[in-house]
């Protein structure tokens, strides 16, 4: 097409740029083009070219107006087949969510009754080390008295330190 | 160029109502208002007229099926273009997957006077059609570089000459992210263009 253009000629990837602007607004024109009446010629071929190029709609643009009224009956005939407008967003959601809900409560249960969960119960004691058991008393101790601290009166029942137990007679 | 102010003889909400509330037939209103323009929305993205008709008609349908999903602030057309738009967008995607070669127009589609050519007063010679058909197939080759994201935003952009603001609202994405789209198609394009030259 330019083949004949020397090397000071715009590209056709400048013409280009010229004709679209990357950034949407119109750029400066090169000062070249003022002077060169081949490029400024090409620019406008450029120009016209991108207008046809937006314009061009190729068999659809040959259409008569029987074609499109024929094109459009097929699309609502398509739509009666499909029935009624779906359900909304909201509606669907709600389903959503009442589905989840409803999974999670059959979940949680299911969890703890589970036999392969792991507890504190299920380990033998012979796989734990000495302090652990130790510590395992020692929380079975605290639970035990929480427990009795629940129905009231169990604390009494524990041995009374040395020295504390004149004090309560004396208190009582 | 898309979208237009809606008929304001028209209570587009009213239609949507009905429809809604199971009258079919309102329906037929949008598509016989609408579906000229989707198609050729979309033949400029895909350059195939049987996808086109196809994306239009699966636009509407969708539209329809899910017009419970529609927003009263907003126009019937912009939500069925943005369907359509993301339509042609999967099938551009597709297509790259498949490696589709895709041809322009058929050859005699050239044939046809364009705007260009039945706006101007004179004939243009021969010589200039071809230059002209020349360019136009360096740039259709050039854009099937573009990725279908890229492409959606050029033709918006440069074809369908809509705003920033309006292509971000059509495609979902902010201002910033369309200008930045538009920027690397337009440079992608210059960089084919500079190979053909090479070539």
């Amino acid at each position: 097409m330019h083949e004949a253009r020397s090397t000071t000629h715009l590209t056709d990837a400048q013409l280009f740029g010229l004709a679209i602007p990357a950034a949407g607004a119109p750029e400066a024109l090169p000062s070249h083009l003022s002077d060169c009446l081949a490029c400024s010629r090409a620019l406008q071929e450029w120009k016209g070219a991108v207008r046809e190029l937006a314009g061009e709609m190729g068999p659809i643009g040959a259409r008569t107006p029987e074609a499109w009224a024929e094109a459009e009956d097929h699309t609502m005939r398509s739509i009666r087949r499909a029935g009624s407008v779906r359900r909304g967003t909201p509606l669907r959601w709600g389903v959503g969510i009442a589905a989840s809900l409803l999974l999670i409560a059959l979940a949680v249960p299911m969890r703890r009754s589970s036999p392969g969960a792991p507890s504190g119960a299920g380990i033998a004691a012979s796989e734990l080390s000495p302090e652990d058991q130790a510590d395992d008393a020692l929380l079975r101790d605290v639970a035990r008295l929480a427990r009795a601290d629940e129905t009231g009166g169990s604390w009494d029942s524990l041995v009374p330190e040395p020295g504390t137990a004149s004090r309560e007679e004396e208190r009582l | 160029m898309i979208p237009r102010q809606t008929d304001p003889g028209v209570d587009e909400a009213l239609l949507i109502r009905e429809v809604r509330a199971g009258k079919v037939e309102s329906f037929e209103y949008f598509v016989r208002k609408y579906q000229r323009r989707i198609t050729r929305l979309a033949y400029r993205l895909l350059r195939d007229a049987g996808e086109a008709d196809c994306a239009a008609q699966e636009s509407f349908l969708r539209a329809y099926q899910n017009l419970n999903d529609f927003r009263e602030g907003s126009t019937f057309e912009t939500w069925v273009t943005r369907i359509c738009i993301n339509w042609c967008k999967d099938r551009l995607k597709r297509r790259r997957l498949v490696f589709y070669f895709h041809q322009g127009p058929a050859e005699n589609d050239d044939d046809e006077p364009g705007p260009h050519d039945t706006a101007a007063g004179d004939e243009p010679s021969p010589e200039r059609r071809a230059i002209s058909r020349e360019i136009r197939e360096r740039l259709r080759q050039a854009m099937e570089s573009l990725s279908p994201r890229q492409k959606t935003v050029f033709v918006l952009k440069h074809f369908e000459e809509l705003s920033i603001p309006e292509i971000a609202d059509l495609t979902g994405l902010d201002s910033g992210t369309v200008k930045s789209h538009l920027f690397r198609a337009a440079h992608k394009i210059r960089e084919r263009l500079g190979e053909f030259r090479k070539a």
